[in-house]
């Protein structure tokens, strides 16, 4: 898989930033209260909470979709408001996928949505093309099977890389996604984390809002949870795992992975807590299983 | 209570060679607590449409108690008997208050007006949206819309009740939350005139599944397998060649089977109690 680098991958700082909706009635409340946050180049940072603690709002904000009551969102050491800053310019190197983005399919076939973009940007027939092959490839979609369908009679599994696909063929250096799992089976989750591991790899920056902590604990490099529009946890993901309370607050349990790797270390069949997946808990089983051997053999 | 023969449904004509169900053949007892798996596109929601003849079958019946859902004359019976909340109750509800939303079926059933402002009430009670009553329902959050849908529902008393991926939306604490709702409809007393209630759960979380007796496997509009979800789990290879997952702790003991581990002490269901355990 291969990704155009145009520019260098953008760095996103965020300053102070409060913002409640409503602001000049009663009944307005604070959604986010001064957040300070800075996501580098190349990170992929997981943004966790419960429903309504202001997860989609500060992606928003990333994006220049909504601006702060206060405070700054600086892009590359600029503030993204500041007149000398065009947002169109951010938003092709920043895509933002919102939940549900299949609901903004609108094309006859799936190489018209996913073309719609390029072609504003005034590329030709063929660049055009292989930016629509491309992305289906990103997202693990077979061109030839695709291109002539209409997205709208494919699962929905299939609508949402579609949907994905439109943002990637784009290029942009960034990628911020609401909840790409949600409401997913097993196949297409398994695809969305392929997929982001992939553009991730290639030194891009992902931005991952989810409630699935399976998905977080196996792509993240970074996690910052918010509470009621407030940040109370950033940092890696095995130290969260490690302190339960801020996780409960968060809204989640222990990965199920996780627990059954303490429960196998209480049989004596582990000896090591830190994984996440049932991949990495395989790995570990054969480790052992080798080591067993080499010294019953020795 | 509810049996389903021959079950066939097909969006297109009846000519089509795609159908979405494929011949289901089930019957599901008063009590019953059942789960529905099956990858996107199984047909797991046509299937919970045509329980209630939101559908009907292309070949094949559905009775509920005994009615044909194709019969029309029933099928305010079985609509009232059938109740289902979908994925997303911002679809399902109509009213401009929640206590309005929950007395919508009963105005028309014709419920006498004494009666239903006592249903309506105790169904606030119940679940917990007492202070919301004269909110309009768009303004509730995730988890209390969800819960107003299945108020909705239950206020028609109901015999069965389909959930359609009731949690996919909703973040851990009110999936956790979706699921003890659930769990509390069995725990209910059953009254002397009504049967116990019936649940299926269709959900893409396998684990989710483990809270039901029973679990049905969908796969291109047939039942793949019909047992408890602990046998099925175990079917690890099967289940993911039809790209489904299963819980983390099957995986592994199946994991530890082929690496020659038969006589492992580790075992899913032994997990099962640990885990219940530990969350306590």
């Amino acid at each position: 898989m291969e990704f155009n680098h145009f520019h260098l991958p953008l760095n996103i700082k965020i300053e102070n930033l409060s913002f409640r909706y409503n602001r000049h009635s009663e009944i307005g409340t604070a959604v986010l209260e001064d957040i300070n946050l800075s996501v580098r180049a190349g990170e992929l940072v997981a943004i966790i909470g419960l429903s309504g603690s202001g997860k989609t709002t500060l992606l928003q904000h990333m994006t220049g979709l909504l601006q702060p009551d206060s405070g700054r969102v600086l892009v590359d050491g600029k503030d993204i408001h500041s007149k000398n800053v065009s947002l169109s310019q951010l938003r092709r190197r920043l895509g933002l996928v919102f939940q549900f983005p299949e609901t903004q399919l609108f094309a006859e076939t799936v190489f018209d949505d996913i073309a719609f973009g390029p072609q504003n940007l005034g590329l030709d027939a063929s660049q055009v093309a292989s930016r629509v092959n491309a992305a289906l490839l990103t997202v693990a979609l077979n061109p030839p099977d695709f291109i002539d369908r209409s997205p709208f009679q494919l699962s929905s599994g299939e609508k949402r890389r579609v949907a994905i696909a439109g943002v990637l063929a784009m290029n942009p250096e960034c990628l911020a996604l609401d909840e790409p799992t949600a409401a997913l089976d097993s196949t297409g989750i398994l695809a969305i984390s392929h997929f982001l591991k992939a553009f991730h790899a290639s030194g891009k920056t992902v931005i991952l809002v989810s409630h699935n902590i399976d998905l977080i604990a196996r792509l993240a490099t970074r996690v910052v949870v918010l509470r009621a529009g407030q940040l109370c946890y950033d940092g890696d993901v095995e130290t969260l795992l490690c302190h339960q309370d801020i996780l409960q607050q968060a809204g989640f349990a222990l990965p199920r992975a996780r627990c059954v790797v303490n429960y196998l270390v209480e049989l004596g069949l582990a000896n090591k807590r830190n994984l996440i997946s049932v991949e990495q808990i395989k790995l570990h089983l054969t480790e052992i299983a080798t080591t067993v051997s080499k010294q019953s053999i020795g | 209570m509810l049996q389903i023969s021959n079950l066939h449904f097909s969006y297109e004509q009846a000519d089509s060679a795609q159908s979405t169900l494929n011949g289901i053949d089930l019957s599901i007892k008063a009590g019953e607590s059942v789960a529905l798996i099956g990858p996107n596109g199984a047909g797991k929601t046509t299937f919970a449409r045509c329980l209630n003849g939101l559908l009907l079958p292309t070949q094949g019946d559905v009775h509920i108690n005994g009615e044909s859902t194709k019969d029309r004359t029933q099928i305010i019976g079985i609509r009232q008997q059938v109740g289902i909340v979908f994925q997303n109750p911002e679809n399902q509800i109509v009213s401009a208050t929640v206590e309005r939303e929950i007395a919508f079926g009963l105005e028309n059933l014709g419920i006498e007006r004494n009666r239903m402002h006592a249903i309506v009430d105790n169904m606030l009670d119940k679940f917990n949206l007492t202070q919301y009553r004269q909110h309009a329902p768009h303004l509730l959050s995730g988890g209390e819309m969800q819960r107003l849908a299945l108020a909705a529902v239950m206020a028609m008393s109901p015999q069965i009740v389909v959930f359609d991926e009731p949690t996919s939306l909703l973040d851990p604490a009110n999936q956790q939350l979706v699921l003890s709702l659930i769990a509390d409809l069995h725990r209910q007393p059953v009254k002397d005139d009504h049967a116990p209630i019936s649940t299926i759960l269709i959900t893409q979380n396998p684990e989710e599944a483990l809270h039901c007796k029973r679990l049905l496997v969908l796969n291109q509009g047939q039942i793949l397998f019909d047992d408890k979800p602990d046998v099925v789990f175990r079917k690890t290879d099967e289940l993911k060649n039809v790209g489904l997952q299963v819980p983390a702790e099957y995986e592994i003991a199946d994991y530890l089977k082929k690496c020659g581990q038969e006589k492992s002490t580790f075992d899913p269901t032994d997990f099962q109690r640990y885990y219940a355990e530990s969350l306590k």
